[in-house]
């Protein structure tokens, strides 16, 4: 049975001569019969062949001291070899290398682009994001975020960078909530929760930003931002009070770029305390919960890609969506650059709690908010997916009693209108594909609805 | 190594002695500061931080209560932020 790929280099042969002077004609399946030295070699009949000039010493010397004499390739037929492409079995190969006509045969590798990893340099800009999200169109049907509140669960958003760097959404600082007192909520030192809001505004310039300020400058296990899940319990109980309260607004979107990296941070699987497979842990009930009040939750899915996975993931980059960030109601997302390539740290399903995460891709590494070379990480997608939540939301707020409304109904929204990336339709790298700004408005601008005739 | 304790109340989010008094604790057994907070209040369930000289305690207590499938100690995770590396 024919299994592995192979270039099989042959010495010259007039057949294979003729379909080679052209560079696209491919070879006709006749003409390889007679090179067939080997059964259960299939050869590739769309692979026209490719002829190899020899290579010979300038000036046909020879070498005679031992030192090498400069070589060029011979434009003449005489001496050429052609490559062709086929399939064959292991134990064909040394078979055909002893044919006469075989000068060689080679494997055949896969090869794939380049994956961008979180040293990448930036690929594009915000504006170039804004673009393909399309959001001038957004803005035309008023899907701007106003009326939207968008909560940054980070480590601090410093509102006067955001609009010194163009960003100037409204800011509730009464609706936000720090983990230490004193900490002035929208003043914090720039940083990453910074980069996040800018990017929530890409989509929704005019939503109104709360500062859920989680992550402490200090990790628990670390020298960067972290914190222990119980900070972010405290603050989905500070949401959920927000929606059951007076002073509810229309719509919530909760942004998290944050989670584990490494399963030795939890309890392990099956012990009752774990986070990560545990749907009864109090985070995941937290979470459920602020989701049953209508809010509209994302996470990211990490940065445990196995192309080019975080050093924290220490090499774990399967089963990688822990706990939350594969919640059932919540919308988990992956990382993409503006050409639509994955970027290899995203990490890639299936999610500890839900088989299906992520759910979409988002844009990311691309130069934005300057806090960082690139705004990068599946921290930088989630909340640019975040911020195109928000501006659907500005046309369809949530009601209690319109189920078209629900976080559930807007997920289904996000993942249906996505455009499909990688094998078609769902896959665990991409999700059901990248967010599709353009295919939203469609669906959610009445304005842009065809007129039925004569209406 | 601290642990949350998810315990079912449903008459509404109780005061942090009388969750000391349920589960048999001391007040250095727990995080005071973190308090009680309301994890699914529409289903009656609440979490305090217990400290790791309480957690036998809260182990034997919860044995003693009606099962609930919310109930018990669970684990308390380090997070960090899936962002660029090192400094703005």
């Amino acid at each position: 049975m024919p299994a592995r790929r192979v270039i099989v280099e042959y010495r010259s042969d007039p057949e294979l001569a003729r379909p080679a002077s052209s560079s696209v004609k491919a070879l006709e399946a006749e003409p390889l019969e007679h090179l067939l030295p080997a059964e259960d070699v299939v050869f590739d009949p769309a692979f026209a062949p490719v002829r190899l000039p020899a290579i010979v010493t300038r000036g046909g010397r020879r070498e005679e001291d031992g030192a090498p004499l400069p070589t060029e390739a011979d434009p003449s037929a005489e001496g050429a070899t052609y490559l062709l492409r086929a399939e064959l079995g292991d134990a064909q190969i040394e078979a055909l290398r002893a044919h006469d006509a075989v000068a060689g045969v080679f494997s055949d590798p896969v090869v794939e682009p380049c994956l961008t990893c979180i040293d990448s340099p930036a690929l594009g800009d915000d504006a170039d994001v804004e673009e393909l999200l399309r959001v001038a169109d957004l803005r035309g049907c008023e899907m701007t975020g106003e009326g939207v509140m968008v909560a940054i669960v980070d480590g601090g958003v410093n509102v006067a960078y955001l609009a010194e760097h163009g960003k100037h959404p409204s800011f509730s600082a009464a609706a936000s909530w720090g983990f230490a007192i004193g900490v002035k909520p929208g003043s914090v030192a720039v940083g990453h929760g910074t980069m996040c809001a800018f990017d929530a505004c890409i989509a929704a310039p005019a939503c109104t930003l709360l500062d859920i300020a989680v992550l402490r400058p200090f990790s628990p296990i670390g020298t960067g931002l972290g914190a222990l899940l119980s900070d972010a319990v405290r603050a989905f109980s500070h949401l959920q009070g927000l929606l059951a309260g007076p002073d509810r607004p229309r719509a919530l979107v909760v942004s998290n770029s944050w989670g584990m990296f490494h399963p030795s941070w939890d309890l392990p699987p099956g012990d009752a305390g774990n986070f990560s497979d545990n749907p009864n842990h109090p985070f995941n009930r937290s979470v459920g919960a602020l989701a049953a009040l209508g809010a509209d939750i994302l996470f990211a899915a990490g940065n445990c890609g196995p192309q080019c996975p975080d050093s924290r993931c220490q090499g774990v980059s399967s089963n990688a969506i822990y706990g939350a960030n594969g919640h059932p109601q919540v919308l988990t997302v992956a990382g993409v650059d503006i050409a639509n390539e994955r970027v290899g740290y995203s990490s890639i399903g299936p999610g500890r709690l839900t088989d299906r995460k992520p759910d979409v891709s988002g844009y990311t590494h691309f130069k934005g908010s300057g806090v960082f070379p690139s705004d990068s990480g599946t921290s930088a997608a989630t909340p640019v997916v975040a911020g195109v939540i928000a501006a659907v939301r500005s046309k369809r707020a949530f009601d209690s009693a319109d189920p078209a409304t629900s976080p559930a109904a807007i997920r289904a929204l996000i993942t249906s209108t996505a455009h499909d990336l990688g094998t078609a339709g769902y896959d665990y790298e991409h999700g059901y594909g990248v967010v599709d700004g353009a295919r939203l408005r469609d669906e959610v601008c009445e304005e842009a609805r065809p007129q039925p005739a004569g209406g | 190594v601290a642990a949350l304790l998810q315990f079912h109340h449903p008459g509404g989010a109780p005061q942090l002695r009388e969750v000391l008094a349920l589960f048999g604790l001391d007040p250095a057994d727990v995080d005071a500061e973190f308090g009680v907070v309301a994890t699914d209040p529409a289903a009656g369930l609440f979490v305090v931080r217990v400290e790791n000289r309480g957690l036998e305690e809260a182990r034997a207590a919860l044995a003693r209560r009606a099962p609930h499938p919310g109930e018990g100690l669970f684990s308390d995770p380090p997070v960090e932020p899936f962002g660029p590396a090192g400094d703005p």
